[in-house]
């Protein structure tokens, strides 16, 4: 599927110059597909994740306790002066217990007549601070970061991230490592079948560099409130339907919008029952700083109580 | 190098803290609020709505309680008397909130009706099965030989009106 979605992108430029598409390209989703097939081997359910369509926006759902969601997380676009890139993030999401959720992430790209790369990895946490549902809903997000230069998974933006990032050749932005710690507050409501989340973004490069600041925010809504009787697969109730938007916030030293890169788009997913859950989103950039418009596609499946595997039926 | 150990005392904190904030023990029955116990379930004794409830709660639920919802591995029964005793409000306060340091996630990401669809399905559960459902059966024979000498005018009792069908069938 990558493999189509990146010809398709890269069709017009390959008259230019043929672009010898790399099969390593693929190789953040191998532990992934290996992973899934050994939890189905072993007995673990494969089942469809609930969340909002959000690609950069957190809202309050966590996985469920005992539960490992893996996802491949995808970005296409063709930046301005830029060659067209196809980023890979592989997501393995784990619920350590209801209140705390840790997830891996492993990231790469690969760009049109240029190089494919692993680009870093990211470690992070989730924990829900109340102990019971309120009109808004935080959750604190605790992340450590290890990625180069090169990497366009654009997960979120802080500071004065932009377009500039996308132009970088590979060679030259490998080059620059960072490691950073980044802080989310996560706010989220539900009403009426609708979900609200807003994030506030604190970034921190330890290698050096200011405070970096971001935000994200979504609105989303299942299609139908209530369950079908039919067991069907394209019932409105698996479809979810919304928007987001995010951006950066400058630093602590020119904290506001100058020099910085915002997008928006509206996002949908289809959850499959029993299986795995589909988004796609379109995100444009709203100014100078931004790329034109983003492609996100992701795929998750949930493997439920995957820890059970490893415990023994209580009698 | 500072910033570093900053940012893990950071980490730990928010990770003691939240460990301590939800350590706390006692029964979650205890803990809704008079308002939501009340609450009414507006689907009650509907089929279909139990039949929707029941793929809903094969997708999200059966997981962990069991597709017979008996519980497995370590997760509790819902046929058990805590949740046979409980008002539609007080399970919908659950499925909402969840039971976090018992494990139990909050299900607020579902749609409401599609809650109440769960727990009707709940409800339309089979009494048959476990000690509750022995217990229940006895107090519902002995309420039926009640309701006959009373000549059909004995009220119906709290334990029996959270079975609407149950008593159908009896």
């Amino acid at each position: 599927m990558q493999f189509l979605l990146f010809l398709l992108l890269i069709g017009r430029r390959a008259s230019a110059r043929p672009h010898p598409f790399r099969i390593s390209a693929l190789v953040p989703q191998v532990p992934a597909a290996a992973f899934l097939l050994l939890a189905c081997a072993a007995g673990g359910k494969v089942a469809r994740a609930q969340e909002p369509p959000y690609f950069v926006t957190y809202s309050e759902a966590l996985e469920e306790p005992g539960n490992l969601e893996v996802a491949t997380k995808n970005l296409a676009g063709s930046p301005r002066d830029a060659h067209t890139f196809l980023s890979s993030t592989l997501e393995l999401e784990y619920g350590a217990t209801a209140w705390w959720t840790t997830e891996l992430y492993l990231q790469g790209q690969t760009t049109a007549q240029d190089s494919t790369l692993f680009t870093g990895f990211r470690w992070e946490n989730r924990f829900r601070a109340l102990p019971t549902e309120h009109r808004l809903n935080p959750v604190l997000y605790v992340e450590y970061e290890d990625v180069n230069g090169a990497d366009k998974s654009i997960l979120e933006v802080t500071g004065h991230d932009g377009i500039g990032d996308l132009q970088t050749p590979n060679g030259e932005g490998r080059r620059e490592i960072s490691r950073t710690m980044e802080g989310k507050l996560i706010l989220s409501s539900n009403a009426r079948g609708w979900n609200f989340s807003e994030n506030w973004i604190m970034e921190k490069n330890l290698m050096g560099g200011a405070w970096e600041y971001g935000y994200a925010a979504g609105v989303s809504r299942p299609l139908m409130l209530r369950g079908d009787i039919r067991n069907c697969v394209f019932c409105r109730q698996n479809i979810g339907a919304g928007a987001e938007v995010y951006g950066g916030l400058g630093t602590v030293h020119d904290f506001g919008l100058r020099d910085t890169s915002h997008y928006a788009g509206p996002a949908a997913n289809l959850n499959l029952p029993h299986g795995p859950t589909v988004s796609f989103s379109p995100q444009f950039g709203l100014n100078h700083n931004s790329a034109g418009v983003l492609w996100r596609f992701d795929v998750s499946y949930e493997v439920q109580q995957l820890r059970d595997l490893f415990h023994q039926e209580a009698e | 190098m500072r910033s570093t150990k900053f940012c893990l005392s950071i980490f730990c904190l928010l990770l003691f803290a939240a460990g301590a904030l939800l350590a706390s023990d006692g029964s979650w029955l205890r803990k809704v609020p008079a308002a939501e116990r009340a609450r009414v379930n507006p689907y009650a004794g509907q089929p279909a709505a139990a039949h929707a409830g029941a793929l809903l709660f094969a997708e999200h639920c059966a997981q962990c309680h069991g597709k017979d919802a008996l519980g497995h591995r370590g997760h509790p029964s819902l046929r058990s008397q805590e949740v046979r005793h409980a008002t539609d409000g007080e399970l919908a306060w659950v499925l909402r909130n969840g039971v976090l340091w018992k494990g139990m996630p909050s299900w607020s990401i579902l749609p409401e009706a599609e809650r109440w669809q769960i727990i009707t399905y709940l409800r339309s559960l089979q009494p048959e099965l476990g000690e509750a459902g022995t217990s229940i059966k006895k107090k519902t024979a002995v309420w039926e030989e009640n309701r006959k000498t009373a000549g059909g005018l004995l009220p119906v009792p709290p334990f029996l009106l959270v079975h609407v069908p149950c008593v159908a069938q009896a």
